[in-house]
């Protein structure tokens, strides 16, 4: 007949393992809602990226119209702000983190594993090719301090985790490990967004993509000002063809709008570093969270609010044109 | 603290803000013409000096370099006309002081320009 003490020795097992799958659940109900916030966030700075691009690459050609003297090949014009391959690179960095989610999000019980292990181990050998390119470094070099370096270990280890087999493995280590690495890519992108001064007062003190769209748009809203100003009926300089009164005031109308396009696609651009601002932060709580066995319910929803409200800024890009 | 990139892209920017002041209250077509040629390779300098790693002294730093001598060279032109282009004496002294601190700053991060 069993002791009280070897009772107490047979009943602790089974308490340990009741305390463990009321962890496990706990961890599993919650990761799945952090994945689909963070795809819903890698999802919509993507499209903030490629709709910012498309929009400036509108009112580039406009700016070649306005511009024109038959001397500049039009097919050595880029089709956006960013060359092609340095939109990728940030495309590219974006897909590993939505990858990285649906894995999350797998390890939580998808029946589709197959599938989704060929897309991860496809765009994790991605990532660790792409953090020795030319273009990545393009981005990382003038980073701060010694975060070139950093930001290359963090690619490739998120690449290398994809590529990992992890389906027997438990889950709050693997996530607990990437989570520096979750940081150190976030703020990559939020330092690569850079700033920019709007205060029409003052110069475009600031760094990065924001800064360099600001200026070049102030560029393209000069051209059409010159251009309107070159074709107007006054003066003994008027060209002959020069503007009759609706096609002045259609012109005067475009720098108007490109002003608004502008404010539009900086604004897409500050929100998509607030909305990664908060997937650092909602990946921190999730490492506390499988921790200490608790909801985060809150940081989630503020995650969902910022990509959401990103989403309706860069869909707003298109009103601007 | 010796100046950087980043002072050198703040130089510019300044300086990019006033000559836009100046732009817009220029009363002549002459005067918008010359402003607006000079916003143009300014902005396309501070565009070359966003892209560039100044560290790296390759192929793309030697394009800077030798882009920062020519703008600044059109820039001291400016500094000794901008008095007689706008009439706006403030902005006019803002863009000479701006142009001084362009030359210093520049002078001190690409020293061969």
């Amino acid at each position: 007949m069993p002791t009280r003490v070897s009772r107490g020795y047979l009943l602790l097992p089974l308490m340990a393992s009741i305390f463990l799958t009321g962890c496990v659940k706990q961890i599993r109900s919650t990761v799945p809602a952090f994945a689909q916030a963070a795809e819903l966030t890698s999802t919509n700075v993507q499209g903030a990226f490629e709709s910012v691009n498309a929009a400036y690459g509108d009112a580039q050609n406009l700016h070649y119209a306005v511009t024109y003297d038959g001397k500049v090949d039009p097919s050595t014009i880029p089709a956006g702000w960013l060359k092609e391959e340095d939109l990728n690179v940030r495309l590219q960095i974006l897909q590993g983190l939505k990858q990285y989610a649906s894995e999350l999000n797998s390890l939580t019980g998808s029946n589709d594993v197959d599938n989704l292990n060929q897309a991860s181990t496809a765009v994790g050998n991605s990532l660790t090719s792409l953090s020795k390119t030319a273009q990545f470094k393009n981005i990382t070099t003038k980073l701060p301090g010694n975060f070139a370096n950093e930001a290359a270990t963090a690619v490739d280890a998120l690449g290398n985790w994809l590529i990992e087999s992890k389906l027997k493995k438990n889950l709050p280590p693997l996530i607990e490990k990437m989570d520096p690495n979750i940081q150190s890519i976030c703020k990559l992108l939020i330092a690569d967004i850079g700033s920019v001064n709007t205060d029409p007062a003052k110069g475009p003190e600031g760094s990065g993509l924001r800064q360099v769209l600001w200026v070049q748009y102030n560029s393209i809203i000069l051209s059409q000002n010159q251009y309107i100003l070159h074709n107007e009926c006054n003066g003994a300089k008027a060209p002959t063809n020069c503007f009759s009164p609706d096609a002045r005031f259609a012109e005067i109308q475009k720098p108007l709008a490109l002003l608004r396009q502008r404010s539009a696609a900086d604004l897409t651009l500050l929100q998509v570093q607030v909305t990664l601002k908060q997937l650092a932060q909602a990946h921190t709580e999730l490492v506390k969270a499988a921790q200490t066995k608790q909801r985060l319910t809150a940081d989630l929803g503020d995650l969902s609010v910022e990509a959401q409200r990103l989403d309706a800024y860069y869909k707003s890009l298109s009103n601007t044109k | 603290m010796t100046p950087g990139q980043q002072d050198l892209d703040n130089a510019y920017s300044i300086l990019l803000g006033d000559l836009n002041q100046a732009y817009w209250a220029a009363d002549s077509m002459d005067v918008k013409d010359q402003l607006y040629g000079i916003i143009e390779i300014v902005t396309s300098l501070i565009t070359q000096l966003v892209a560039t790693d100044l560290e790296t002294r390759n192929a793309a730093y030697d394009a800077l370099l030798a882009r920062v001598g020519t703008v600044n060279k059109e820039l001291k032109t400016l500094q000794e006309q901008i008095n007689s282009l706008i009439n706006r004496i403030s902005t006019a002294a803002a863009i000479v002081s701006d142009i001084a601190k362009v030359l210093s700053v520049a002078a001190t991060v690409f020293p061969a320009a």
